[in-house]
């Protein structure tokens, strides 16, 4: 399948670790959106879009869906890393969030799944220049 | 392009765990938002229900220049809507709870015991008052049964701090100040909103020789009429949309109410849109706007012949210098305006109803007053009404503080200055015997309260006093726009709140600390 480029494996965890993301975020999905419409719609938006990302990968996902995935998750990350730096109370509940548990645990795994996003395409590009010579 | 299975199943794959999934998640939160703001309450025929006056606490004691008053906080049933039990809970079980009649000069001391299930602090609203009796947030009177610690969850992460009392303690009222509408309220940390419309508010009305010496209309005719709004289920349980409505763990409201939560009945003393029998004589009436969230702008319909039936005597700190003809009030959450009203300009047998034109619907009216008889005028409203206020010389302003209040968007956290409230912050810290300009803005509209001290409006968005600014006051309302305050800081020294008196933004975190040093 021409899409296919990456390996079996890799693949397979960088699914995995986007719909332990998916996982973290439908949990907290109802409380955050019955308080908080801005933060409870963003946490919907992720679960999709993990969601996607990994049934995609499960089932062969290409150059353009690695793009994405990590596009998105660096994305995810670095809204979770200015919510906690940035005071935008109006916005974001509570204040400065604090370090939780699962939002420390859901920014791990989308790290971890940029890592293993990024490692096939570095592999895939160095067997087309070793095919080329 | 073929479709293969592996297509199919791809496909599958995506649209059952990338969209069904989450919409799925979806739908319990978006079911619970939607099932709360679809409640309505039972259908009540408006102007049925005599207006209840309050009971007033009597002293269990007397000395030494002090009242002391016993007020045990239990739940109870009564009947706010015909036919239908509602559970309150109450100043001894009561909803609105019993009237403190003050008088200048004799200290108060009030002995609050907590029966409930819930910790609970009491403020005296417009009291200006030692800082150990001023109800802060965190000052609290832990039940004595299980549960209610003082341990809930607090918005942003910030610790409980405070006194715990468990089970009772004394609040002591100096009531050096002048006469005035006052009320006590529940000011619990991130419960004040759940709290008071579950029935935790009442009446302390100070009275003094000035006003004594005045022909305003007295006994019968000097009417409290607290006015507020509830929503009510189907078996006439208040309703309101708590994340957590055994009000013990997480703080805050479903999102729709973030902005405040607005009731679907009126009522007044408790009351649904009740009806007051009057003599076409002047009467008193002490509005006090008690709403969590709901703003009123009051007419009388019909009008009286010649228009302007209010005739606004005091405000939130006690009488005016001068009477000010109004055609309308118009009183945010936690205002009171002293009004007097004369129906010998109605002729009997007429029905006057008090509207509240910002209502839709069944909000827009509040209560019906019928003038069932004649009577001989006994009072009048005199040309002077109190001596020299004594507002603050601008010439002895030593600072001018700013303060930008902005609403929290779908249940965002509220904030004064872009800070949520912490107890270990101080944001002022004003000399005791100073005075101090307060420029407060407002995005979008805000109650500024501020505990111990009244202040006066020196300018609104950048022009003069509004209509409803006159007087002392210790709530003014901002509808968006600027307000300049001078305050006066004396009394005592300590810690202090001064916060949006919309409950669910002053749960929300709107609120900061000032001392006095």
């Amino acid at each position: 399948m021409g899409t296919e480029v990456y390996d079996r494996n890799p693949r397979r965890l960088a699914a995995v670790l986007a719909f332990v993301s998916q996982g973290i975020h439908l949990w907290v999905l109802p409380g955050q959106l019955a308080a908080a419409m801005v933060p409870g719609i963003f946490f919907f938006l992720v679960a999709v879009g993990q969601g996607l990302l990994g049934a995609s990968l499960l089932f062969g996902g290409g150059r353009w869906t690695a793009r994405f995935g990590v596009l998105f998750n660096v994305f995810v990350v670095l809204v979770w890393l200015f919510t906690r730096a940035v005071s935008i109370p109006q916005l974001f509940e509570p204040i400065k969030l604090p370090v939780e548990g699962l939002g420390a645990a859901a920014t791990f795994v989308e790290v971890a799944l940029v890592v293993s996003l990024m490692r096939p395409g570095r592999s895939l590009r160095r067997k087309k220049r070793l095919d080329r010579a | 392009m073929n479709i293969t299975r592996r297509h199919l199943l791809k496909m599958g794959a995506m649209a059952g765990v990338g969209l069904a999934l989450p919409l799925g998640t979806l739908s319990v939160p978006v079911g619970r938002l939607g099932a709360s703001a679809l409640v309505r309450s039972p259908r009540v025929e408006p102007f049925t229900v005599p207006l209840p006056i309050p009971p007033v606490a009597r002293p269990v004691h007397s000395h030494g220049g002090a009242d002391h008053y016993e007020i045990t906080q239990r739940v109870a049933r009564q009947e706010i809507l015909p036919g239908l039990k509602t559970e309150v809970w109450g100043y001894d079980g009561i909803f609105p709870g019993p009237t403190i009649e003050a008088r200048r000069g004799r200290q108060a001391v009030i002995r609050q015991t907590n029966e409930l299930p819930v910790p609970v602090s009491v403020h005296l609203h417009g009291g200006k008052t030692p800082p150990g009796s001023d109800g802060y947030p965190t000052d609290l009177i832990l039940p004595n049964g299980p549960g209610g610690s003082q341990t809930a969850h607090p918005h942003g992460g910030h610790a409980p701090g405070g006194a715990g009392h468990r089970g009772h303690r004394e609040y002591r009222y100096p009531n050096e100040h002048r006469a005035a509408a006052l009320w006590y309220h529940d000011h619990r940390m991130d419960f004040t909103g759940p709290q008071v419309y579950r029935g935790l508010a009442g009446m302390y009305v100070l009275g003094d020789e000035v006003e004594d010496g005045l022909p305003l209309p007295k006994g019968g005719k000097d009417v409290p009429l607290m006015i507020c709004d509830r929503t009510f289920g189907e078996d006439g349980s208040f309703y309101y949309p708590s994340l957590d409505p055994t009000l013990q763990e997480e703080p805050g409201v479903l999102a729709h109410a973030a902005n405040g939560m607005l009731g679907d009945t009126i009522l007044v003393n408790g009351a649904p849109w009740p009806q007051l029998e009057v003599s076409n004589t002047m009467h008193r009436f002490r509005i006090l706007n008690a709403s969590n969230a709901r703003s009123y702008d009051l007419v009388l319909d019909p009008p009286p012949p010649g228009g302007r039936p209010f005739v606004q005597v005091g405000s939130d700190g006690g009488l005016l210098e001068a009477p000010i003809p109004h055609t309308s009030i118009v009183a945010a959450p936690a205002e009171r305006f002293d009004v007097v009203v004369d129906f010998s300009r109605y002729p009997v047998g007429t029905k006057v109803t008090l509207r509240n034109l910002r209502g839709e619907g069944r909000t827009s009216d509040v209560m019906r007053f019928v003038v069932a008889r004649g009577k001989k005028e006994e009072a009048s409203v005199p040309e002077r009404l109190a001596p020299d206020l004594d507002f603050p010389d601008p010439d002895d302003v030593e600072v001018t503080r700013r303060f930008r209040f902005i609403a929290g968007v779908g249940g965002g956290m509220s904030a004064i200055n872009g800070e949520v409230f912490d107890p270990g912050r101080i944001d002022a810290r004003p000399r005791l015997g100073s005075t101090e300009i307060w420029e407060i803005s407002a995005d979008p509209s805000h109650p500024f309260h501020m505990h111990l001290v009244h202040f006066k409006v020196l300018s609104r968005d950048d022009g003069p006093p509004g209509p409803y600014d006159a007087g002392w006051k210790d709530t003014v309302s901002l509808e968006g726009g600027s307000v300049r305050v001078a305050a006066r800081f004396e009394g005592w020294r300590g810690k202090y709140v001064f916060h949006c008196h919309n409950l669910e933004h002053e749960d929300m975190m709107m609120m900061a600390n000032f001392e006095v040093i």
